[in-house]
């Protein structure tokens, strides 16, 4: 999903960086918790089962947790965390163990006696020019509007700052031709949530930070550090170092932190910062919590707000938007037909040419249906909501459940549930198939197993294969399958394991 | 090709390991008895300084995550956090050396729990009954809040709690937000070292219990002390719960970070640490007791262990001559359980 995207594509960053910058970044508390926290569900679980062992646990030990349904999951779990340096397999490769560092820090952390000021140095002395969490909530949102207005050209909008400009270039958001004007990589990026926006330049920021010969762990531990600080506490210059120093302004030309003057002794990071490592639900958050706290300020501002929500699409693709906001209609342009523009509304329909241009232009199906979803009109909420109501009302007055799967499974734990359908469904399903019209052919880079001694063998390494979901595809009489690329090394193991026997 | 379309629509379900935000609540039962059988063994302190680091890597999954902490005692029971008046959370909040969305939660665990425990010592008196079901259903309330009602669900930070209770007044917000928040996920852990079952009152327990299934909450029992509770295993076997006896309590923080630790929206991909053996024992509405085989209200199901005259629950009558069969002499009760297992007002109930 898409909401999840930021982790991934943090995760990937993370990944590629060499061992030794991996394990200087266990060094820091703050960075290993954080760290943690972008792992998924399975790995997270596994690094906890391991914490607190002493001694290196036999993977075999470890299989045993997982339903043999969702070795692809712990497949995956495994795979991140070995790429992550997180996990050390011993030479045998039957047991492993955590990595030290990252093990006695996170450990430290949890127990709570790790060094003092892991999590940034709070200043104590109180702060003659003090400000509030309203205020800087309104300096966030600010500054990041501001960033994203300049990208669709909105006009009375003051030019973000130079480093700002360059990272918009660097990272292909936006592109100099006879003055700056966005890309189609800057509109998908638009269509991200903030978060995942945030994230994209901070990423960017990084390599630039490789080439003006600043430490990377240094950058990353301040990152990760701010994304655990308190909001609406002011926290010392004075500890940060040479290299996070520098950064601060930058950092507070996105509107990750506060900071009076540049001379100032101490910062404040805003709610952009704080939430930099948390995920989706609580994600939806940051810019729904900054508009929050400003619609209580004032009238104009609540208006600001309902613009967020306005977007109303009816069964027959026609979509209509309260707004007149040149950021709000550019991104809808992106995948609607617009007809006509009144001085508080536009009007438009979704078409096949529509969304196909949309799915040229490298968006996908997911990141309009999530678009929508989060945009929808409180109308729509509403009516969506009692019509779920309505559904699960019907379904126990009648003991039924009309929400698909069999209902008398009983060994699967998960009774399927009905889901809060804000956009039609039919308009759901029909993007989803303009999609799908257009990727009929897939490829896939993998291996070929052929001439198997005999079926059995076949069956043991095919069905393994698709355990891992590794297998995409299999021909039982002519006995080949084929395997991913990533899948190729374990399902040759296994059959090394197997078939010598 | 419909391989190709079964895969873009089935990937938000095969894929749904989603990372919800969830809400872990701890019943950690205090009653002086069990405890002192076990003193040799392990003691509260120790118990709640593996139960502290456990909080502590429970919020350490997600920002998002909620915990709470309720204390049971024979005396009463009581939310040791949240506190109820949060005047004290500010000051506390800031913290030199520790994470302090844990800081925060542990200073006011370990604050209110001696406190608690002073309290205790000067009002305890013997024979009275467990008011674990009591901390139960605080804790289901209190769970119901968060899930369904409470907005301050979707704050990322403790310290967001006070912007956000600014917003219920936006009406619009609020019903919206209400909406999505159904996608937190809660479960329950019951510690109790407590080795008298019939202490544990039978029917308010039973309640409870469907309403954890109704609201998909799993009760996870740790059970400390030297006997299995029968009760509490059927609390957990039924709400999908894990159910462990741990005799060896000295390494608790382990069994708490392994088994104990799986999420919500993990279970479905975990083999659970097996319940084999649950005892489905139900308690007698007369005497209060836990029964093997009773005797079973044809009208209303209630169990009995002895036989009287009349149902005590629903007040029907009972035929006489049924009555004096059952009562009559032992053998005869053998050779009926044998021939005939369906017919009459009352009947052996083996369960």
């Amino acid at each position: 999903m898409s909401s999840n995207l930021f982790k991934t594509t943090v995760n990937e960053y993370l990944e590629s960086l060499p061992k030794t910058v991996q394990s200087k970044l266990y060094e820091a508390p703050a960075t290993c918790l954080s760290i943690y926290r972008l792992l998924s569900p399975m790995a997270k679980f596994y690094i906890m089962s391991m914490i607190f062992n002493e001694k290196p646990v036999n993977l075999r030990d470890l299989n045993k947790w997982c339903k043999p349904s969702s070795r692809k999951l712990e497949y995956e779990a495994l795979k991140r965390l070995k790429a992550l340096h997180l996990v050390e397999y011993d030479n045998k490769g039957s047991h492993i163990r955590l990595h030290s560092n990252f093990r006695k820090n996170f450990r430290d952390c949890l127990t709570g006696t790790q060094k003092p000021n892991a999590f940034g140095s709070i200043s104590l002395t109180n702060d003659k020019h003090k400000v509030d969490i309203k205020f800087l909530d309104k300096f966030a949102s600010q500054k990041w509007e501001n960033i994203l207005h300049f990208m669709v050209g909105t006009e009375s909008t003051t030019t973000p700052s130079k480093s700002v400009l360059s990272l918009l270039q660097l990272g292909g958001l936006m592109e100099n031709k006879n003055g700056l004007s966005i890309t189609n990589s800057g509109f998908q990026f638009l269509l991200q949530d903030v978060n995942a926006q945030i994230w994209t330049l901070l990423l960017q920021y990084l390599n630039l930070t490789q080439d003006l010969n600043m430490d990377p762990v240094d950058v990353l531990n301040f990152i990760f550090i701010l994304g655990s600080l308190e909001l609406g506490k002011s926290y010392s210059v004075s500890s940060l170092s040479e290299t996070q120093r520098s950064m601060l302004a930058d950092l507070r030309d996105y509107g990750l932190v506060y900071q009076r003057s540049d001379t100032s002794g101490r910062f404040y990071p805003t709610r952009l910062a704080t939430t930099l490592t948390s995920d989706s639900a609580g994600l939806k958050t940051p810019s729904m919590a900054v508009e929050q706290a400003l619609g209580e300020e004032a009238e104009e501002t609540a208006q600001e707000r309902n613009i967020q929500e306005s977007i109303i699409i009816e069964t027959n693709f026609k979509v209509y938007a309260y707004t007149n906001s040149p950021l709000e209609i550019a991104i809808l342009n992106l995948f609607v037909h617009l007809r006509t523009r009144f001085a508080n509304m536009v009007c438009g329909q979704i078409t096949r040419e529509s969304i196909r241009n949309a799915l040229y232009n490298g968006i996908t199906a997911d990141q309009i249906i999530k678009f929508l979803d989060s945009h929808a009109h409180p109308q729509m909420k509403l009516l969506a909501k009692e019509r779920l109501d309505k559904k699960i009302e019907f379904d126990t007055s009648n003991n039924i459940n009309t929400a698909g799967g069999a209902p008398q499974s009983k060994n699967e734990n998960v009774i399927s549930q009905h889901k809060l359908e804000i956009i039609p469904p039919n308009v759901l399903d029909q993007i989803k198939l303009w999609q799908l019209e257009l990727d009929r052919i897939q490829t896939f880079e993998g291996y070929l197993f052929k001439d198997l001694a005999n079926q059995q063998e076949y069956d043991i390494l095919s069905n393994y294969a698709s355990e891992l979901g590794v297998l995409i595809w299999s021909d039982k009489v002519k006995k080949k399958f084929f395997v991913t690329k990533d899948g190729m090394s374990q399902v040759a193991d296994f059959a090394n394991r197997k078939l010598k026997r | 090709m419909e391989a190709i379309s079964d895969r873009l629509f089935n990937e938000h379900t095969t894929d749904n390991l989603q990372d919800d935000p969830s809400l872990l609540t701890i019943i950690l039962d205090v009653s002086p008895s069990g405890w002192f059988k076990i003193q040799n063994v392990i003691s509260i302190q120790d118990v709640v300084k593996s139960l502290i680091v456990y909080l502590n890597s429970h919020l350490s999954l997600n920002n998002s995550n909620q915990v709470a902490f309720l204390i049971t005692s024979p005396l009463k029971s009581k939310f040791l956090y949240p506190k109820l008046d949060n005047s004290n959370i500010i000051k506390d909040s800031v913290s030199k050396d520790m994470y302090r969305q844990f800081k925060i939660v542990d200073d006011i665990i370990l604050e209110e729990l001696n406190q608690f425990l002073n309290e205790m010592i000067d009002k305890i008196e013997n024979n009275k009954r467990s008011t674990l079901t009591g901390a139960i259903s605080l804790g289901l309330t209190y769970t119901n809040r968060m899930l369904t009602l409470d907005q301050s669900i979707l704050t990322t930070t403790a310290s967001a709690m006070t912007t956000t209770s600014l917003a219920n007044s936006n009406q619009n917000s609020s019903n919206i937000t209400s909406s999505s928040s159904t996608s937190m996920k809660s479960r329950m852990l019951i510690i109790s070292a407590n080795d008298d079952d019939d202490e544990l009152t039978y029917i308010p327990l039973m309640n409870c219990i469907f309403a954890a299934q109704k609201m998909k909450v799993s009760i996870d029992v740790a059970k400390l002390g030297f006997k299995n509770s029968s009760y509490l295993q059927q609390a957990s076997d039924a709400t999908n719960g894990i159910y462990l006896h741990i005799e060896n309590p000295k390494g608790l923080i382990q069994v708490l970070s392994t088994a104990f630790f799986i999420e919500p929206n993990l279970r479905p991909f975990i083999i659970l640490p097996a319940n084999s053996n649950v005892n489905y024992r139900a308690s007698c509405f007369i005497t209060g007791k836990a029964v093997d085989i009773g005797y079973v209200c044809s009208v209303c199901l209630c169990i009995m262990s002895k036989l009287p005259e009349k149902c005590p629950a629903c007040n029907s009558e009972f035929d006489k001559k049924i009555i004096e069969q059952l009562n009559r002499v032992p053998q005869i009760r053998k050779k009926r359980k044998l021939e005939s297992n369906g017919n009459g007002n009352n009947e052996n109930n083996n369960n």
